[in-house]
């Protein structure tokens, strides 16, 4: 869980364009309160899929989903558990 | 508002991936230029699109960008085209009509988009005065505002301002008189 939310991270810090450091942000703090923009929640999105080898399904493109570090985890674990099946 | 910069770089980083997620061959094909051209003319639409989400009162359901197109006229004029979710959600609220505004300058562009309903587009005035006619909507608000509108309907309203205006033509009429 660690892990994933240190990647998670990572992936903020190189994306997202927070007016914080990524590395301070809480699992559940919220990232747009933290300065997520739409435009930069868009590219989070792509860089996800990226770094994590999945991809959002339309039902996923929700404000609720890029909410949080501990909403993406959660997000990821339902992604992954699907192409596990 | 979008940074033209942010748009370029999600360009250059995710090419067509970012593309395909946020907009319909029309924008693509709308925005073909230089590199520059294509990215102010997407971050412009990328504005108008997140105006939009904002004008509809968008809360949690999932959002498909390409539902909310920017569809440029043969003038150069821009309008809105809603599918899917946010066709949906326009017709929930009421709202007939969007009117969509874009513009860009110093590497930042914006949209400017209003939601209309029916209730507020402009009717004939039904009052005495000069104005060329008031709207439904401020007809409405006069009645709101002083608590006479006990069944919130529109109806009750034109009555009550109905009655207010006959009653400042008698005020008139009797000040000429006096």
């Amino acid at each position: 869980m660690a892990e994933t939310d240190d990647q998670i991270r990572q992936v903020l810090r190189e994306h997202a364009k927070l007016p914080v450091d990524a590395g301070s942000i809480g699992a559940e703090t919220d990232l747009y309160a933290a300065g997520l923009t739409s435009h930069a929640s868009v590219n989070l999105m792509l860089a996800l899929e990226d770094a994590f080898d999945v991809e959002f399904p339309q039902s996923m493109l929700r404000k609720q989903t890029f909410q949080s570090i501990g909403s993406i985890r959660e997000a990821l674990d339902s992604l992954v558990r699907t192409v596990a099946r | 508002m979008a940074s033209v910069a942010d748009v370029a770089d999600a360009l250059a980083r995710f090419g067509d991936r970012y593309v395909e997620r946020l907009f319909t061959r029309h924008e693509v094909e709308s925005c073909r230029g230089t590199p520059e051209v294509t990215a102010t003319g997407l971050a412009a639409r990328f504005a108008a699109k997140e105006a939009t989400v904002k004008a509809l009162g968008w809360e949690d359901a999932p959002l498909d960008w390409r539902s909310i197109e920017v569809r440029r006229g043969a003038s150069g004029a821009c309008s809105l085209v809603l599918t899917g979710e946010a066709a949906a959600l326009a017709a929930r609220r009421g709202i007939d009509e969007l009117a969509v505004s874009l513009t860009h300058e110093g590497g930042v562009a914006a949209a400017v988009v209003v939601g209309l309903t029916e209730r507020h587009q402009p009717r004939a005035c039904v009052c005495r005065c000069s104005c060329g006619g008031h709207t439904a909507t401020r007809r409405a608000r006069l009645g709101g505002r002083r608590g006479r509108r006990a069944d919130g309907g529109r109806a009750g309203a034109m009555k009550e301002i109905g009655e207010q205006v006959k009653s400042v033509d008698t005020s008139r009429a009797e000040r000429r008189r006096g």
